[in-house]
């Protein structure tokens, strides 16, 4: 059934995915992020990190509240690139 | 740009923070990624419960006009960016980088930082969950209560804390057909009074139950519900549910990544919904410019956040010098007095315990008598009943609530019945009654109290009751009883007119005939007066307009 339920919902990454990658010894955010892209979409990890750590947390016998849910780097929404060429270059005429 | 206090939110506990500092005279700058100020407030058509000295009895929605109202008129101090995000904390320059719709990126270096995120909401993992059909209850609030479009013909809602409970009632408000109520905990987490609502509709809450499955190939045409035992096994029969909407609440947890991102001191905790700063009793995180107010600190209620933000905000204003000490002291005691209260009753013990496990005392003055979270109660006895913990008040209840016979049988207008078995932070039955049966609050969190001698069966507490706990029955006729209950559904009875009678599970037990249909007093709740039969009268607390034609 693990297959067939999504955690991640931007990069459409499954349970299993995530139960397999942390049993082979991925056991942190970073580590699966880098692995799977989980919490790298548009969402940037709202909805699916809780699940995830929970499963870490499951799996590796370790206090939810002793893991480590990752690194928070702005922005905390996607932003169009040009955007931000836009802004610099403003800056720089300044 | 540059400001004394950059407000990061403009839900209740921001615009809060943001008035506050700003009576002091700070230039505040609000951002907000909605359209519309007012965050959550906008989607809640609910009456808050709390004290009426506070909002208690008012919609949230009429909450947020006020506030968004005081905030406009506070224009040459408070500058409001709407559709606008902050997208990052730069700890090097204290800078806020924002950005505008997707057209505008501007950077904001403000002296003190209120952050007032919110909440996101859970998710849940089962099979189907990212079907068209699957929704969160905000999605489903916004939806109805923003842009007056239903979700679907039939829901079947996962999650019987408040947002579920609030949710599924405004559905059936919308004409939204309920399948249920999906609970995994052996109790509905939400106030009693709300589940007590759609219980007597007809709503089934499955308690110790999870969903399974989400069924369908294109989108939500069922469910796959299942019981669970003590250790979160599956066991028994597997419930197929018809549905085409699966609505999920399964809680918030507090939107956190700015702060992470500014470098405050985080600590995971479950009696508050996720991860939340290290604060002092001024809202202040271990980050010696930012605060923190309402769900972003911790999961609770809008009547607490609104607390928080002016907290907050104060101790903005004291820290920049804006207000002298004895003042603030003075004020700061004042708000924790009024949030000690709202946190004093039997729901809030979560919240006590998780605030305790990250809130710092900054000094030890004594002098300020502030009780930080104390219980303003002895300790109230947890009923196991299995209809109770679902929303059904118990047979064996009833005898409790039922006025002194001997008066009751011949008090023309009849007496109040008040159907509210736990204690919570709400004051308006008292405060709307204009002959004193309905005793003063010691704490707000008592239960009603009641004088019958001198009730009236006036009805005032029944349309005010935030929870539609409080009905009038009038015994003096010969055969038939007179029940004036509120309502809030459409259509309205017509006098004259006979509609069906519902018991506290929302079982038809009688047709009744309305004789009466009272004009809302101050909201939108009517008192509809309607006779039964006299031996249904401590049975029937709902009405149902039947289909015409």
């Amino acid at each position: 059934m693990d297959e067939e339920i999504i955690v991640c919902r931007c990069e459409e990454v499954t349970l299993k995915e995530i139960r397999d990658a942390i049993r082979s010894g991925h056991t942190t955010i970073g580590e699966l992020k880098r692995l799977l892209r989980v919490g790298m979409g548009p969402c940037q990890g709202r909805g699916c990190r809780e699940i995830i750590l929970r499963e870490i947390s499951q799996i590796t016998k370790t206090p939810f509240e002793k893991l480590n849910p990752g690194r928070f780097r702005p922005p905390v929404k996607p932003i169009p690139m040009g955007l931000l060429k836009q802004k610099v270059s403003q800056e720089r005429s300044d | 740009m540059n400001t004394d206090l950059l407000v990061i939110g403009g839900g209740p506990a921001g615009l809060c923070a943001a008035l506050e500092a700003s009576s002091f005279g700070c230039k505040v700058v609000i951002v907000d990624e909605s359209l519309s100020l007012g965050g959550q407030l906008i989607k809640q058509t609910h009456k808050f419960f709390g004290s009426s000295k506070e909002f208690a009895g008012t919609r949230g929605i009429e909450i947020a006009r006020l506030l968004t109202q005081e905030i406009m008129n506070k224009k040459d101090n408070i500058e409001v960016f709407l559709n606008t995000t902050a997208v990052g904390y730069y700890a090097d320059e204290k800078t806020v980088t924002c950005m505008k719709s997707e057209q505008d990126f501007f950077s904001v270096n403000p002296k003190k930082i209120v952050i007032a995120t919110g909440a996101l909401e859970k998710l849940l993992p089962f099979v189907g969950n990212d079907l068209p059909g699957v929704y969160g209850a905000g999605a489903v609030q916004t939806l109805m209560n923003v842009y007056g479009v239903v979700p679907g013909k039939r829901v079947l809602m996962i999650g019987a804390g408040n947002i579920g409970l609030i949710v599924t009632y405004q559905l059936l408000q919308a004409g939204v057909d309920v399948a249920g109520i999906v609970e995994y905990a052996p109790r509905i987490g939400g106030y009693w009074v709300h589940a007590a609502k759609i219980r007597r509709l007809g709503v089934p809450i499955y308690l110790r139950h999870t969903i399974k499955k989400a069924l369908g190939s294109s989108w939500v045409e069922g469910a796959i519900i299942q019981a669970v035992n003590e250790k979160g096994e599956w066991y028994g029969e597997e419930k197929r549910i018809d549905c085409d909407v699966i609505c999920l609440a399964v809680g918030l947890s507090p939107t956190c990544e700015l702060l992470w991102q500014a470098g405050c001191e985080m600590n995971y905790v479950p009696e508050l919904s996720g991860y939340v700063p290290k604060r002092d009793e001024t809202m202040r995180t271990t980050h010696p410019d930012i605060w923190v107010a309402g769900d972003a600190s911790g999961i609770e209620e809008a009547s607490s956040a609104m607390i928080e933000g002016k907290i907050a905000g104060l101790s903005v204003a004291h820290s920049l010098g804006r207000v002298d000490d004895s003042s603030f002291k003075n004020k700061l005691g004042e708000y924790w007095q009024e949030l000690d209260l709202l946190r004093g009753g039997e729901t809030a013990a979560k919240i006590r315990n998780g605030v305790k496990k990250v809130l710092v005392k900054s000094s030890e003055d004594s002098s300020m008598n502030i009780q930080y979270c104390a219980q303003s109660k002895s300790q109230v006895q947890v009923i196991q009943d299995q209809d109770f913990c679902s929303g059904v008040l118990p047979e064996k209840m009833v005898e409790s609530i039922t006025p002194p016979l001997e008066l009751w049988s011949r008090k023309k207008g009849g007496l109040v019945v008040i159907e509210c078995p736990q204690s919570i932070p709400c004051d308006p039955c008292h405060t709307s009654c204009p002959t004193g049966a309905i005793l003063p609050f010691k704490n707000i969190n008592d239960l009603p109290k009641i004088d019958y001698s001198k009730c009236s069966g006036c009805a005032l507490c029944v349309a005010s009751c935030p929870g539609l706990a409080c009905f009038v029955i009038d015994l003096t006729e010969d055969e038939k009883a007179a029940i004036k209950l509120p309502y809030e559904m459409f259509p309205r009875p017509n006098i004259g007119e006979e509609v069906e009678c519902l018991n506290r599970k929302g079982e038809v037990v009688a047709i009744g005939k309305v004789i009466r249909v009272q004009e809302p007093r101050k909201d939108k709740t009517v008192v509809v007066h309607v006779t039964v039969p006299k031996e249904l009268a401590m049975q029937i607390r709902a009405i149902r307009v039947m289909k015409h034609g």
